[in-house]
Order: structure tokens, then C-alpha cells, then sequence
């Protein structure tokens, strides 16, 4: 096939051949530096960069590693274009032996620094080493919804810098995409500002949904500040407040929180709002079993929708999408029982250690019938298993913490105690239990 | 300061000899590294027979960084502030270094031909434009007759 393409090149006139020549130059300019690439690498899209200036826009925008032609994001190392190279190489020694100017040895001293700089990177550490300890932060939502180092599944708060404070990996797309690979991250963030106000329903959602995410870790971190600000062992108050109509509300509900966000327009704001009730009721008809309570809670509740994006994009999931839901669900149930104000002793002011005690116990049940491999989050990361037991390590002052946030990966003998010191919570929702126990039994088989 | 880049000095040499239509960007005498620019505006926008001036500064970094523009003609539009600063991804998070000076300049032209309240940095402009368009875009007219007349 190709002798086709020789041939009828070769019958073509000279302006032709030119402009071929011209195009093959092209296509051996690197477009960061507008300049011949000695040193070709190519990314996992498919566009070639200089190595030296690759790695040079990978050290300043470090903490999101994209391709400047398509900024898809890159994950692996961008490898040496040989072919390219080669190219490169024929031209100049065609041309080398005619030509004696300055510039062309320039040109051959810039060749020469340029491998040597390759050589020496490449006995070392190639791109100064950002692909070797460079981890993403995921979120998992199917299990703590934690904010973790994708390296070490060290939990990252919002407050520590670029690095896990853990394996010291640098931390790549920190915050910004829980949980999604390449070019789709890539894709929601092109599309950026525009489509945040005229993208498909179903991409509000993901936004929603992701959106969700930042807003539970900073609740957190507010009721973790509070805790130890203040000192308190006893039961810590979270806010309360009234709307402007004089509807009390209190702090950790969603819908809320994006009915105030005035950085969007007011038709957004309503579209996005309507959305989140919409995913409430879903979940309303998805559970009857759930306590009835009021529709201003929905904090927790658009969790659903999470389960279902994710659910779809990973395949190998599959087999554990009904206990996933499941058991998340009662977990939903529990956290929103929590915030519902009538259930409330102090007079419908939400109260984070009934939350906390609430979470111990339910990870006490799930652990112990599961031996700590429930989570498809460990399954999904090769090599980097890691069990309940390594993340009881933390510090003791830490407990508290861990325990809130950890459900899954309760100590046994921790569980224990909790057992008998919640008998409360346990009847209370027990039917809950029941239907969770279940799903282990058709798990275990 | 250090020596002019190689990749600069193309982009130079090309904005004179391979000009944009209706953009121009000149580096300063004394400063290479700084350019006056002049952005007509898009036909069938308020911007229309407007010529406007703006400066364009490339930082050490460039093309790592992306360069700072700045609007010297005053312009009434959702997106650019009193101060003549520009809200645009691609000057801030969505900069990349295969972007270059021309590049930049097409988007402001084109942020000129279709402005977004939406996402306001003259937030008293933005919400006029959201609250009432005609008028907004009668004002903005106005201000280019006003300011950006062509000499």
C-alpha cells in the first residue's frame, strides 16, 4: 500500500513535495517551545513534546498533571517517540555535510545538551520523579466517603499541603475529581464554566454529586474543629439557624447550602435545588423503610445518585452493587435520623456524637461478619491492600476522629464494646440490621 | 534580565509578519517582554467599530505562566472590570503552554463577541446585563463610541 502512496507523491510537482517536506518539519516542532524536539516524548494521548519542556510544565503545574495540547490528564509516564527522534536524526545528517554555519552547530550543541540531559534523567528519575511518588486523592464513596491517598489510603484532610503526610507522595488532583480516571476528568473540566450552567441534567448531577463530596469533608472538619477548639468530651452542638421566611434550619442539609451559594444565577440556583429534591424523593420511594422525615434534610441523601454513577462506570463492580447500596442506604438512613430535628432531645438542634456513636456501631456489625475486605475500594487498587488493622494505628488522640470516619475499619475488640454500649441504637433500627445481614449471608456464599 | 526566550521572539516575528485580522500586538521598545494590543470588536456585537487597547505582559515563566492582559480602553462588559482586568480560564486555571500570545488575543475577541453574566467579574455590569439586556447592550454601545472610537 504504501508504494501507492510513494509513487503517486513522487508524480507529484515540486510544490507538493514541498509542502509535504514542510508538514514532516512541522510535526517535529515541539508546542511549548516552538523549537525542534531533540528529545521527542509522547504522552498517553498521542502529542509530542521536548522532554526538557514537558517536564518542565509538569514542575509548575504539578498538582494536576495535563496535556498542554488537549489537557487530558496524565497519569502515566510519557515515553521517548523514537520514531520521531529518528526523523530528526536523518534530516540533520542529510543536511550536516553542507552546512558549516553558526546556527547549525548551535543547533547541534542544542541536540547534543538535549539527550545528555535525557540520559542523565533517565539513569535518575525521569520528570523529576512526579510519576513515582505522586499519588491521586480518591473518595470512595461506597465506603467512607474519606478523601484518601490513592498510594497508601492514608486519609488526607483538608488542611495538609500537596503532600501525604503518610508516604509523602505528592498528591495529584487534589480534591478536585473523586474517584474518575483520565480523559473524562479532563472532559468535565473543559467544559468548565459553560456547562456548570447549561449542561445536561445528568451532568448537574455529577456535579452535584461532587459537590457533595467537598461539602461533607469541610462539615467535618468544622465538627472536628469545634471538637477539639472547645475541648468538649460531651455532646457537641452543630448550628442552627432560620431562613428568611423563618424556617429554622440546621447546618448540614444540602439543599440549603446550594439555595445560599448566590455565585450562581438564581435560574441555576432553582435548577439545582430542584435537582437535589429530586434526588430526595427518589430515595424517599427507594426506601419505605426510612423514618419519615422532613424533605430539609437531604444532606446525606444524594449519596444515592453517587452510587449510581459510579456503579455504572466501573464495571467489575458488579458483583457488589445490591450490598453496596444496600448497606449504604441504612447507613443514610441512620446519619439522617441523626439530623432529623424532631428525633432531637435538645430541641431540634443536630447533634454530632449521636452521629459518631451511630457510625461506630453500624461499622461494628459490618466488620465483624466481613472480615475487613468488604470494600471494593481495596479491591480496586492492586497491590496497595490495606487492612482495618493498619489504619488503627493513628495516634490516640486521633480516635475520635478515626472512629467517626472509618466505620468500615473498626477494630474488633472496639466493636465489641460499642456492641454492648449501644443496645439502644441497635433496636431502634434494627429492622435496618436485619435486612443488612442478609446481604452478608448471600455475600459469604 | 535574562535573554528573550527563542520561542518568544518567534511569536514576535510572526504576530508582525502573519498578523491576526483585526488584533494587533506590538512589543515595546524597552521591554520585549511587553506588548500594546489593539482588539477590534467582533462584528454584530455591541463592540462593533470599536477599536480597543490593551497590554499584554509575558511573566518569566511564560510560557509555563500564562500572560497577564489588561483592558486600557474602558469597556462595558460582564466579564471585564472597571479595572479592565479580564475573567478568562484560559489567562487563569485552563492556561497551557501549547496556548500562545495570538491565541489569547482570539479569545478576548471572542469573549468581546459573546459575554457571560453568568460568570460576572463586574458583578453592577453582569447583573444589569441578566436584568435587563437591551439596555445593557445599548450601554455598552454607548461606551464604545464613547472610548473606543477609532482615531
Amino acid at each position: 500500500m504504501s508504494g501507492v502512496l510513494q509513487a503517486g507523491l513522487l508524480k507529484k510537482d515540486q510544490r507538493v513535495k514541498d509542502t509535504v517536506l514542510v508538514k514532516l518539519l512541522e510535526s517535529l516542532i515541539c508546542s511549548i517551545c516552538h523549537d525542534l524536539m531533540f528529545v521527542p516524548v509522547m504522552t498517553q494521548c498521542g502529542h509530542n513534546y521536548c522532554y526538557d519542556c514537558l517536564s518542565s510544565w509538569f514542575d509548575s503545574n504539578s498538582n494536576e498533571l495535563s496535556c498542554p495540547q488537549c489537557r487530558a490528564s496524565i497519569s502515566d509516564p510519557p515515553s521517548l517517540n523514537s520514531v520521531l527522534q529518528q526523523w530528526l536524526v536523518h534530516i540533520i545528517e542529510l543536511v550536516g555535510p553542507d552546512e558549516d554555519s553558526e546556527e547549525f552547530k548551535t543547533l547541534l550543541s542544542a541536540k547534543e545538551s538535549s539527550e545528555k540531559s535525557y540520559r542523565f534523567d533517565e539513569k535518575n528519575d525521569l520528570f523529576g520523579g512526579v510519576f513515582k511518588t505522586s499519588a491521586m486523592g480518591v473518595v470512595d464513596e461506597d465506603d467512607d466517603g474519606i478523601l484518601r491517598c490513592s498510594n497508601c489510603h492514608w486519609e488526607l484532610e483538608d488542611d495538609v499541603g500537596d503532600t501525604c503526610p503518610h508516604c509523602n507522595s505528592r498528591i495529584r488532583s487534589r480534591m478536585s475529581q473523586p474517584r474518575r480516571g483520565g480523559f473524562e476528568d479532563e472532559e468535565d473540566e473543559e467544559d468548565g464554566d459553560e456547562d456548570s450552567e447549561t449542561g445536561s441534567d445528568m451532568e448537574l448531577e455529577d456535579d452535584i454529586s461532587r459537590s457533595l463530596v467537598h461539602y461533607r469533608l469541610r462539615v467535618r472538619e468544622l465538627a472536628d474543629t469545634l471538637r477539639r477548639d472547645r475541648g468538649h468530651n460531651d455532646r457537641q452542638l452543630f448550628m442552627q439557624g432560620t431562613t428568611a421566611a423563618g424556617v429554622p434550619f440546621y447546618f448540614p442539609d444540602y439543599a440549603l447550602y446550594l439555595s445560599t451559594d448566590y455565585s450562581l444565577s438564581e435560574e441555576e440556583r432553582s435548577r439545582r435545588l430542584r435537582l437535589v429534591r429530586n434526588l430526595e424523593s427518589e430515595l424517599e420511594e427507594d426506601s419505605p423503610n426510612s423514618p419519615g422525615h422532613g424533605h430539609t434534610h437531604s444532606y446525606f441523601n444524594p449519596r444515592t445518585h453517587n452510587h449510581q454513577y459510579e456503579d455504572d462506570e466501573v464495571s467489575e463492580d458488579t458483583d457488589h452493587i445490591d450490598m453496596d447500596y444496600d448497606d449504604d442506604r441504612d447507613d443514610m438512613d441512620d446519619m439522617d435520623d441523626d439530623h432529623a430535628p424532631r428525633d432531637d432531645p435538645e430541641g431540634g438542634i443536630i447533634d454530632l456524637e449521636a452521629e459518631v456513636d451511630e457510625d461506630e456501631d453500624e461499622g461494628s456489625g459490618r466488620d465483624s461478619a466481613e472480615s475487613g475486605h468488604d470494600s471494593d475500594y481495596y479491591e480496586r487498587h492492586d497491590g496497595g491492600f490495606v487492612s482495618g488493622d493498619s489504619l488503627d494505628d493513628a495516634p490516640v488522640g486521633e480516635d475520635a476522629l478515626e472512629d467517626e470516619e472509618d466505620e468500615d475499619q473498626e477494630d474488633q475488640e472496639d466493636q465489641e464494646e460499642d456492641n454492648s454500649d449501644d443496645s439502644h441504637d441497635r433496636q431502634e433500627s434494627s429492622h435496618r440490621r436485619k435486612r443488612f445481614h442478609v446481604v452478608l449471608d448471600s455475600e459469604d456464599e | 534580565m535574562a535573554s528573550l526566550p527563542k520561542r518568544i521572539i518567534k511569536e514576535t516575528e510572526r504576530l508582525a509578519s502573519d498578523p491576526v485580522p483585526g488584533i494587533s500586538a506590538e512589543p515595546h521598545e524597552d521591554n520585549l517582554r511587553y506588548f500594546a494590543v489593539t482588539i477590534e470588536g467582533p462584528e454584530e456585537s455591541p463592540y462593533e467599530n470599536g477599536v480597543f487597547e490593551l497590554e499584554l505582559y509575558l511573566p518569566d515563566d511564560y510560557p509555563m505562566e500564562a500572560p497577564k492582559v489588561r483592558f486600557l480602553t474602558r469597556i462595558y462588559h460582564p466579564n471585564i472590570d472597571r479595572l479592565g482586568r479580564i475573567c478568562l480560564d484560559v489567562l487563569k486555571n485552563n492556561w497551557s503552554p501549547a496556548l500562545q500570545i495570538r491565541t489569547v488575543l482570539l479569545s478576548i475577541q471572542a469573549l468581546l463577541a459573546s459575554p457571560n453574566p453568568n460568570d460576572p467579574l463586574a458583578n453592577d455590569v453582569a447583573e444589569e446585563w441578566i436584568k435587563n439586556e437591551e439596555l445593557a447592550i445599548s450601554k455598552a454601545k454607548e461606551w464604545t463610541k464613547l472610548y473606543a472610537g477609532k482615531r
